[in-house]
């Protein structure tokens, strides 16, 4: 008796293909990927270096600022549409020079799983379960992501699809069952220290908001209709910002400033507060659950970004085995870094954790500049590779 | 051996072959009852015929040879196999004409005349011809009656099946409140006909292959041409077309061998009973797969909110089955989540419940032996066995069993302090949840997979249960039936389908086909894109 091998003739969507996803999909992944941070350790808030009263107007600003950039970045994906990041850095800047920074920006990529992982495993170990090893957390998530990426950039949209549904719902119940306990008239005087000190909290907000930069860089080449994908990127940042700024309040009306800057993960702290008719009570997993789907997503995302890597210098490599051995090695890096807990929060500081997010955020933006001061346009390539 | 023969030997051999050989195929074998007398034409001599087809059918006591002789001499032979055959549709249509032909014009002497005069008088629906003697086996075991006619090398094949089909009856496992009342039987043309009374269409195609390398089953696949996609057709077609196997008895023996993920337990077809179900989705742009033998259609490709839906859910008004179908939404979830949950809360997360509850809980359970997930374990093990000790049962005992399995040993193992009266809740729940679903294959999905959560939330709570919910969704997302994902239209959304997905829309919203299965943007109601002629409100306003 002899099973037929199946083939898989169609995608569903029929103008979606293998290595293409949705202006849909990529609007939840633009979601995703930045609420997550939101939601547990919330560097926005966690770095007490600059935080005052006038959080939620750095994050206005760092949306300004991320606007104007993620248009450039839909620029970049209209001159490199349908190849992936790797690939426009060997063309814009040459084989040798390009094969340079490819290595850099996938070690990037591992170093950023290998970050989340751990940050992950490290909120688990020292929350939940606190006699379980930090590595086993991080080698769990290590495997959802690795099987994620195997299955490519599709499988990642439906992921964030689903997460980001889950990430939404349970936001706007968190919110709306927060505000009747708020006390806003905390976040008065508005501006009572100047602009200064909202300015230099604005940087760590653009590294935290400005995430959804390199997951267009990632993500926007693959959408099926780059023209909706405009729409998509500008309506995720819009959505992100409200969130984050009703977060931001809410958590300042509860707690008021001085005892959030000493709350390790005040939105857990926040969900505790809620009751539904005191039945329904200590609903801090409820904002775990949407975490852990929002960095399953994260980390997926940002594996597939190191993965991508092998398929662009080797020719008909299997995507299952590049996503293990990437994957693997993130895994194996996560070991190494934040040997401490404090070492974590350490790197949510401005002053690191914005310089470390540049380098992903700006790589799309960069190869823009350079290709349009060469004049490289992937259509041209590909219309002087028919001729 | 080798061959010694000398040349003047070969060359006499040779000259012997050419010249007593009738046809190139009639050399294939020497003996009639070799087995490679199926590819062989038919011989001029009607006595030779009879002789192979006879060995052909050696010990087979249903097999029937009558012999039409007309002044002593041999003028026609039909072969039919008893019961497979309509034997009073033979003596009438094909016998007594026959018969009557030869009395009426005496004995035919030119066997072209004789042929000729036969094939007019038969009065069978369907006549086809049979050339060589793999014609006249196929066409015996699949219930037809054979006319041989002597000097003629040509047999008749005259369409007069027999078998006994059971009457179309009411459906039994997917029984509605409204709606059609009649369901598949057997008989592979009974279920095309149910299906073609509704679809009055030219446009209707059943294309018919034999599976079974020893049985020969015949399998139908029906499709609406122009508006399934051709890929998908020709998917189910190449994958029918590669099946191996030794007989197809049910449509369940299919379903394995072309599933797209074979160790995934959710299933990939949909399974039905039901004429205007099947017909639904042949309208939506599916491909329906019906065989002999089985009152049963699976329909592909198919997605997840199939197996929540009921055909119930299109005679009622859709306010009402939209209601429903959010409550079967629900349904599943509990039936595979409650134990998990109770499990959980009473094990790691008693701040979860409220004080109050929470004492009167702990005071039920103060004198179990039992820790809440080996009480879940049993209990939910014990329903397990009673509902399929209930299914194998007697008709006129099942129910009993039921009531016996349910009232007094769950209400004696409370009593004999194993069990808490809470446990009991959640397992009648859960239960009860798991009969909302209106596919028992998805139900069955249900039932396995409470397991594996039990134990999740046993070992780690609700985080536990959360991770077991990831690999799960982990597995749905990668799904696919026929290269279609299978929680389309919701992951992927699409969203003019979720008017017909977790609820359902009135008419006049279900503007269009399901996108996965039918060319972009299909109207329902023309192929050419014309507007649906509902009266309801136009799409576009």
């Amino acid at each position: 008796m002899e099973r037929p091998i199946p083939s898989t003739p169609l995608r569903g969507d029929p103008t979606v293909r293998k290595t293409e996803i949705s202006w849909w999909q990529f609007f939840m992944l633009l979601i995703t990927v930045p609420l997550s941070s939101l939601i547990t350790f919330s560097p926005i808030l966690a770095t007490f270096d600059h935080l005052s009263r006038d959080a939620w107007i750095s994050v206005i600003l760092a949306g300004i600022v991320t606007s104007g950039m993620s248009f450039l970045i839909y620029l970049y994906a209209r001159r490199f549409q349908g190849i992936n990041l790797y690939e426009s850095i060997r063309i814009v800047f040459g084989r040798y020079l390009g094969f340079v920074i490819n290595v850099a920006v996938s070690m990037s990529f591992i170093f950023w799983t290998a970050a989340t992982l751990k940050q992950f495993a490290y909120f688990f170990s020292g929350t939940i379960y606190t006699l379980t090893p930090v590595y086993v957390f991080a080698i769990l998530l290590g495997l959802v992501s690795i099987l994620a990426a195997a299955e490519g950039i599709e499988y990642i949209g439906r992921l964030g699809e689903v997460s980001g549904t889950f990430l939404i719902g349970g936001l706007l119940f968190y919110i709306v069952m927060t505000i009747p306990l708020a006390e806003f008239q905390f976040i008065r005087p508005v501006l009572a220290n100047g602009w200064t000190p909202v300015v230099k909290h604005g940087y760590v907000a653009l590294a935290v908001i400005g995430q959804t930069l390199w997951v267009s860089t990632l993500a926007m080449p693959h959408v099926n209709k780059l023209e909706s994908s405009l729409k998509a990127l500008l309506f995720a940042i819009a959505t992100n910002l409200i969130f984050f700024i009703m977060s931001i309040i809410l958590l300042i009306g509860l707690f008021d400033v001085e005892l959030l800057s000493v709350l390790t993960f005040p939105t857990l702290s926040a969900t505790r507060l809620i009751s539904v008719s005191r039945i329904f009570e200590r609903l801090e997993w409820l904002a775990i659950i949407m975490w852990i789907g929002a960095m399953g997503v994260k980390v997926s995302l940002l594996l597939h970004g190191a993965t991508i890597a092998a398929s662009t210098y080797v020719t008909n490599i299997n995507r299952t085995r590049s996503a293990i051995v990437f994957g693997c090695i993130s895994i194996i890096v996560s070991l190494f870094v934040f040997s401490t807990k404090h070492s974590v929060f350490t790197f949510l500081k401005s002053s690191t954790y914005t310089w470390a997010s540049i380098s992903l955020q700006t790589i799309g933006i960069l190869v823009l500049i350079v290709a349009a001061v060469r004049g490289i346009r992937i259509n041209d390539l590909q219309q002087e590779d028919r001729v | 051996m080798s061959d010694r023969t000398t040349k003047p030997g070969r060359i006499v051999r040779r000259l012997m072959n050419i010249l007593f050989r009738t046809r190139p195929s009639d050399v294939l074998s020497d003996s009639p009852s070799s087995e490679n007398h199926g590819r062989r034409l038919l011989y001029s001599n009607v006595e030779k015929n009879i002789e192979v087809i006879t060995r052909m059918f050696d010990r087979t006591d249903d097999f029937v040879v009558r012999r039409i002789n007309y002044n002593g001499r041999l003028e026609a032979c039909v072969l039919f196999i008893e019961g497979a055959a309509d034997a009073h549709d033979i003596a009438n249509q094909a016998i007594e004409p026959i018969v009557a032909m030869l009395e009426h014009s005496g004995r035919t002497v030119d066997p072209v005349t004789r042929s000729a005069r036969i094939d007019e008088v038969i009065s069978a629906a369907k006549m086809t011809t049979a050339k060589t003697f793999q014609d006249i086996s196929d066409a015996v075991v699949n219930g037809r009656l054979v006319i041989l006619i002597p000097d003629d090398r040509e047999a008749r094949v005259a369409w007069l099946e027999g078998w006994k089909t059971r009457n179309i009856d009411q459906p039994t496992a997917e029984q509605t409140q409204g709606g059609p009342m009649d369901s598949f039987t057997e008989g592979l043309l009974d279920k095309i006909s149910l299906i073609r009374r509704r679809i009055r269409s030219d446009r209707l195609r059943v294309e018919q292959i034999k599976l079974g390398e020893t049985a020969h089953n015949p399998v139908a696949f029906m499709y609406l041409d122009s508006i399934t996609r051709k890929e998908i057709v020709d998917e189910v077609r190449r994958r029918l077309q590669t099946i191996e196997i030794d007989s197809v008895i049910d449509v369940n023996y299919i379903k394995e061998l072309i599933l797209d993920e074979p160790w995934s337990p959710w299933p990939n077809f949909l399974v039905t009973e039901r004429p205007d179900r099947t017909v639904a989705q042949i309208l939506e742009g599916h491909v329906a797969i019906i065989i002999d033998g089985s009152p049963w259609a699976l329909i592909v490709p198919i997605t997840i909110d199939a197996f929540l839906q009921s055909p119930d859910d299109y005679y009622v008004h859709f306010y009402v089955s939209s209601f429903v179908r959010i409550l079967r939404w629900f349904g599943a979830a509990i039936a595979l989540l409650a134990p998990s949950l109770y499990v959980a809360v009473l094990t790691y997360h008693h701040e979860l419940i409220p004080s109050g509850i929470l004492f009167t809980i702990l005071a039920s359970r103060e004198r179990l032996p039992l820790t809440p997930f080996v009480e879940a374990l049993v209990m939910e093990g014990a329903f397990e066995i009673l509902r399929e000790a209930g299914l194998r049962m007697p008709t006129q005992t099942g129910p009993a069993l039921s009531i016996v399995g349910v009232l007094v040993i769950g209400d004696a193992a409370v009593r004999a302090g194993i069990v808490s009266p809470l446990m009991i809740i959640v397992v009648g729940l859960t239960a009860i949840s798991t009969f909302i679903i209106p596919s028992r294959d998805f139900n069955n999905v249900i039932r396995i997979l409470r397991f594996p959560a039990l134990v999740a939330s046993g070992l780690l709570g609700l985080y536990g249960i959360l991770i077991y919910l990831m690999f799960v969704m982990g597995l749905l997302l990668r799904m696919r039936s026929f290269g279609v994902p299978f929680l389309s239209p919701l992951i992927p959304l699409w969203k003019k389908g979720v008017v017909d997905s977790l609820v359902r829309g009135p008419w006049w919203e279900q503007k269009f086909r399901p996108w996965h299965v039918v060319k972009p943007d299909e109207v329902r109601s023309e192929p050419d894109g014309k507007e649906p002629a509902f009266g309801g409100p136009k799409v576009d306003d």
